[in-house]
């Protein structure tokens, strides 16, 4: 497999990188390259330039504040799970990383390089959605944030981006007393989800809980949050049938993708069992 | 896990290296990055090639147009069918008579039968520029209708392939006693069923590769190729080719696994040949996985229908088997053998049926041409015969064990025609089951199985009591069955002057690890140890005219070639070592490289012996020059491995998904060189055979294209295997050995969907098919409970 000829620059600064950005004719950034190499490989994109992010040492910080972390774009995925302050504060994300491709995969891959890809079958995605992440964005007009939800729509490329270049993605720590897990069906060939769930609850008076957010992978058309099951489970009470209905409903509104190993109508239903199971181990623990 | 053991009467006759768990010696070449592959060799004046495929299953070539792909710097040309005049296509090598032939054009002339047939393939300077100029070679086709299973292709009105063969009809053959409507007549009952036995990609890590070096200087061609079996491509390229056998040198080095595909000769390697000898200059291809999974041939893909008249005890008294079999768009290497002979032979496998009546039928379809993978025809006769006696077991509220042991050929009737053709040589089918039993503690397992029951959990057990043939030997059989090669083994065994030896083979490792086990096999005979002696094979310059490495017939033909060479070399070693020893050479020991007589008098080191007879020092006359003898080991006939499996599943009845909890295997592959390898080799198998069960297919889209990553088994998605051995030695050559490298691909499917049936039979499941995904397990539960609900 051999890409199309494409022009090479290593630029050493942000700035640098985004003047080159800004030249003429499609440009793509080389961030991990895990997804980019095999779109230029299988020539699914043929850029007239690759800009290399590796050299722009300001893009690999992990940075721990009071609430949350900011988290360079230039972060490989391994670097992330092996954090202490990681581990010990976004348990979501690091069982999400132990789920999503293989060691070799996160020893190169990026958190910030997942976002921009957005898979539909992605896990970093999934778990960046239900932690309620931002995108730091750089460019001609300086840096602004979006939230995930709103980067990833499922229209590429994701968050719009013109020219501009992710900096950073940031995440608020979880609450500690917050109950959290990552569940994935995987798809047996390429190893990516075919249903998967980034869940968090926040537990609250008597049981019900204060807050939930539930993130969904692989089965619908985009990694998406499901707000109407959020809000039918926030406030009790936990019967089954009740979170069944809910779950249906939730459903009801996605549109649903397959291939010949798993069709839209069994991911659709494979979804619905893995968050009914979760939840209700979730619930009842 | 345990050694095998070896709990048998006749106990193996293993030798000081022999039966030893040697650890391969060419493990540390590989592992360090050292292996050298096709891909790995760069000529002067190198030329590299990149093939322009068909996206079609079916269209006629309107017009190639070649003028951008020209444009590019460094392309040397682009070539269509019309400039490659004087090629043959590509012949199958083995036709069964009556077949109607269609062999693969080197390159499409004017109509493409499947996606991924070459159209044009354009040569460069380098890779980069041919890949370059691949894309911009613009073909314009017309689509015609397409057909894509043997079925639907051999139906009345179906879309011609061939538009000279009316039926798409490649073949039919029709085998066995017959006498299935008395059978029938005596019987309390009939049971019939469909069974699929699906396309699978064969999936090499290294894809096949090629570098044609013709040299106008000494009018050589040198053809390195990824290759299971040199000498027989050689023959095969040399005779489309037109060109002198003897002057075509075929190397193959290290090879990345072949499965089957690569034994056979395809049109990019007649291609690659003819234009390095019209241009005078190496070219070289490696193939992408994209062309893997659409050009290199594909495996399986049989149709059936079985009957079986049956005695309320599980006594089968007759068999009816209807398969149609898709062979693609043309013949590969082993056309129509494999999907007839193979499969038919073994359609009543262990067992003792009085009846048979065995129709298959081939057909032409706009797919990839189907071939030999890991099994070769006997994974589809296994599967079918050991679905049958569970299916028995099942519908007659017996013991699936005990049905088979009421069915199965008995010690005493070896060895056993099988009214389909085959011979089985040796076999104490029940004592291998037993074993199994055992091993699996199948009393307890029953039991867990009814506890999970009463809790809502679905436990499955399945049994597969495979059999099959290896070491494909006796020209006489195989010309009978149109199968245009020799079925014996070369071996050459030289001891040089300092002792060390060296041995040549005309089988060919590709993963195997012949290095270490013809070693092993050698160093007995010899005397000396396994490190000191090398394996050379895959370069027809320098070895004897081989068949190669195909049929798990390395070890029982190559090996047993091996062994009589090495003999006689021993014994001729042991004539001088008497001679300068001065007693009788029955008298002589040798052990580490040191002779003896038996009577203690003195010793004389190998390197001693071996200098005498390179001079001529020393010794008499008559005993002759050198330490080297030559031996093509041609057996009378083939031996049958066989081996008893059991699969332990749980199926989660929401999802559908099946899990393999435990996979119990005892093989019989008679007397074991190396009982690490061995393992190696049933774990191989094995994956294969649970990758066929649950995860693969072809994956074909409604335009024919194969999917691009089919879903071969990661080790993770692997039990932890429970191997164990019985020996019963074949007598078909002198190591005992049968032949071990296909069983677990022919064992396993079997036993795991029996499993899955017996999990789910309560719930009305009466039948599944492979792949086992989970959305089709689903199906059929929720069909089931449908139609529980509708009666
Ligand atoms: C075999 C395989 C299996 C995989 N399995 C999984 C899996 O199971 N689950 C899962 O979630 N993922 C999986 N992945 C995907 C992997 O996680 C992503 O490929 C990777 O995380 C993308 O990050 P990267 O740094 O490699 O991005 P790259 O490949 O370098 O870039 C990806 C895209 O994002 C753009 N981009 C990258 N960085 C920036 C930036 N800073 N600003 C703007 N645009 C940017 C690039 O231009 C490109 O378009 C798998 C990948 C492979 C190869």
């Amino acid at each position: 497999m051999i890409p199309a000829a494409f022009d090479y620059a290593r630029p050493a600064t942000l700035e640098e990188a985004a003047s080159l950005l800004s030249q003429e004719g499609g440009a793509a950034l080389l961030a991990g390259g895990q997804s980019l190499i095999t779109e230029l490989k299988q020539r699914r994109a043929s850029p007239r330039a690759v800009i290399d992010l590796n050299a722009i040492t300001e893009l690999s910080a992990i940075e721990h504040g009071p609430d949350g972390v900011r988290i360079g774009a230039m972060v490989r995925q391994a670097e992330l799970l092996r954090d202490a302050t990681v581990q010990k504060r976004l348990p979501l994300l690091c069982e999400t990383g132990a789920a999503a491709g293989d060691p070799m995969i996160r020893r190169l891959g990026t958190l910030a390089g997942a976002l921009c890809e957005a898979e539909p079958g992605g896990d970093w995605v999934a778990a960046a959605l239900a932690l309620d992440a931002e995108v730091e964005i750089y460019g001609k007009d300086g840096t602004r944030r979006m939230s995930a939800a709103d980067f990833v729509t499922g229209v590429k490329p994701a968050g719009g981006l013109k020219g501009e270049i992710v900096t950073a993605v940031h995440l608020p720590y979880q609450k500690e007393d917050s109950r959290s897990t990552y569940r994935k069906v995987k798809h047996n060939a390429v190893g990516w989800s075919i249903a998967s769930a980034a869940i968090s609850l926040e537990p609250g008076e008597g049981g019900a809980c204060r807050k939930v957010r539930i993130a969904v992978s692989g089965a619908p058309s985009h990694p998406q949050r499901l707000p109407s099951l959020e809000s039918a489970l926030t406030g009790g009470p936990y019967e089954a049938g009740r979170i069944q209905t809910a779950i249906e409903e939730a459903l009801q509104g996605l549109t649903f993708r397959g291939d010949h190993y798993a069709s839209a109508g069994y991911r659709r239903t494979r979804l619905g069992i893995l968050l009914s199971r979760t939840l209700q181990e979730l619930l009842a623990a | 896990m345990n050694a095998p053991n070896l709990n048998t009467q006749q106990h193996a006759e293993t030798g000081k290296h022999t039966g030893k768990a040697m650890r391969r010696m060419e493990d540390t070449r590989f592992l360090t990055g050292r292996g050298r592959y096709v891909g790995d060799i760069t000529l002067p004046r190198q030329l590299y090639a990149h093939f322009v495929r068909s996206p079609h299953a079916h269209a006629r070539i309107l017009k190639v147009s070649t003028e951008a792909a020209l444009a590019v710097s460094g392309v040397k040309g682009v070539y269509c069918a019309n400039d490659l005049q004087g090629t043959r296509d590509v012949p199958p090598n083995w036709v069964l008579p009556g077949s109607q032939v269609k062999g693969r054009p080197a390159l499409a002339r004017e109509i493409v039968r499947h996606v991924g047939e070459c159209v044009a393939v354009v040569l460069a300077e380098s890779p980069e520029a041919a890949a370059d100029a691949g894309v911009l070679v613009d073909v314009a086709y017309d689509p015609l209708p397409t057909v894509f299973s043997a079925s639907d292709a051999l139906q009345d009105g179906a879309h011609k392939v061939h538009g000279d063969l009316p039926d798409n009809l490649a073949t039919t053959f029709k085998t066995g006693n017959g006498g299935y409507d008395e059978a029938l007549e005596k019987a309390d009952r009939e049971i019939a069923f469909n069974l699929r036995n699906q396309r699978l990609v064969p999936f090499p890590i290294e894809g096949r590769a090629v570098n044609a070096d013709f040299d106008p200087a000494t009018e050589r061609l040198t053809f390195y190729t990824a290759h299971q079996i040199p000498h027989m491509l050689r023959r095969m390229l040399a005779g489309a080719l037109g060109f002198p056998e003897h002057k075509l040198r075929v190397i193959s080095p290290d090879v990345g696994g072949g499965f089957g595909p690569k034994m056979h000769f395809y049109p990019e390697e007649l291609t690659l040949a003819r234009l390095s000898c019209l241009l005078k200059r190496p070219v070289k291809w490696t193939e992408r996985r994209s062309e893997n999974v659409a050009a290199t041939t594909h495996g399986r893909d049989h149709e059936m229908e079985v009957r079986v008249a049956v005695q309320k005890d599980g006594k089968v008294l007759g068999l009816k088997l209807d398969s149609k079999a898709n062979v693609g768009a043309y013949l590969s290497s082993m056309g129509t053998g494999v999907p007839t002979i193979n499969v038919a032979l073994f359609a009543l496998g262990v067992y003792a049926i009085p009846h048979s009546d065995v129709t298959i039928t081939c057909a032409y379809t706009n797919t990839t041409p189907v071939d030999a993978y890991r099994g070769a025809g006997r994974p589809e006769a296994a599967y079918m015969i050991e679905r049958v006696m569970d299916r028995v077991a099942l519908e007659l509220g017996l013991d699936p064990a005990e049905t088979r042991k009421r069915n199965f050929v008995q010690p005493d009737q070896m060895p056993y025609a099988q009214p389909t053709g085959t011979t089985l040589d040796t076999g104490e089918y029940a004592m291998t089951l037993d074993l199994a039993l055992k091993n699996a503690g199948y009393e307890g397992l029953r039991k867990e199985q009814e506890e999970a029951r009463k809790k809502g959990r679905y436990l499955g057990i399945g049994f597969s009591n495979y059999t099959e043939t290896c070491g494909m030997g006796n020209g006489f059989i195989l010309q009978f069955v149109g199968f245009d090669r020799g079925g014996y083994e070369s071996a050459v065994v030289r001891v040089h002057p300092d002792g060390r030896a060296t041995v040549l083979s005309g089988s060919h490792s590709h993963g195997q690890g012949h290095v270490t086990t013809f070693a092993q096999i050698a160093a007995d005979e010899l005397g000396i140890a396994p490190e000191q002696i090398e394996v050379l094979q895959g370069d027809t310059d320098m070895i004897p005219f081989g068949i190669g490495t195909f049929n798990s017939r390395s070890v029982p033909v190559g090996g047993s070639a091996v062994k009589v060479a090495a003999g006689r070399v021993a014994a001729k070693m042991r004539r001088i070592a008497a001679h300068l020893l001065q007693c009788e050479p029955d008298n002589v020991l040798i052990e580490e490289g040191i002779f003896k007589a038996a009577d203690g008098n003195g010793t004389v080191t190998i390197e001693r012996v071996a200098h005498a007879a390179w001079t001529g020092h020393d010794i008499p006359y008559e005993l002759g020059i050198g330490l080297e003898e030559t031996e093509f080991f041609h057996p009378q006939s083939m031996s049958s491995p066989y081996g008893a499996h059991i699969a332990l599943v749980e199926v989660d009845p929401e999802t559908g998904e099946v899990e393999l909890k435990r996979y119990i295997a005892v093989d019989d592959c008679g007397v074991i060189i190396n009982p690490l390898l061995a393992r190696g080799q049933v774990h191989g198998g094995l994956a294969q055979g649970i990758g066929q069960a649950l995860y693969e297919d072809a994956g074909f889209d409604a335009q024919g294209r194969p999917a691009l990553e089919p879903s071969i088994p990661r080790f993770d998605m692997l039990p932890r295997f429970e191997t164990d051995h019985t020996v019963t030695p074949t007598p078909t050559n002198p190591l005992g050995a049968k032949g071990l490298g296909e069983a677990g691909a022919i064992g396993a499917p079997p036993a795991i969907v029996n499993a899955a049936i017996d999990a789910l039979w309560g719930l009305g499941v009466r039948t599944l098919d492979m792949p086992l995904t989970p959305e089709r397990v689903l199906t059929s539960i929720r069909n089931a409970a449908n139609k529980e609900t509708e009666a």
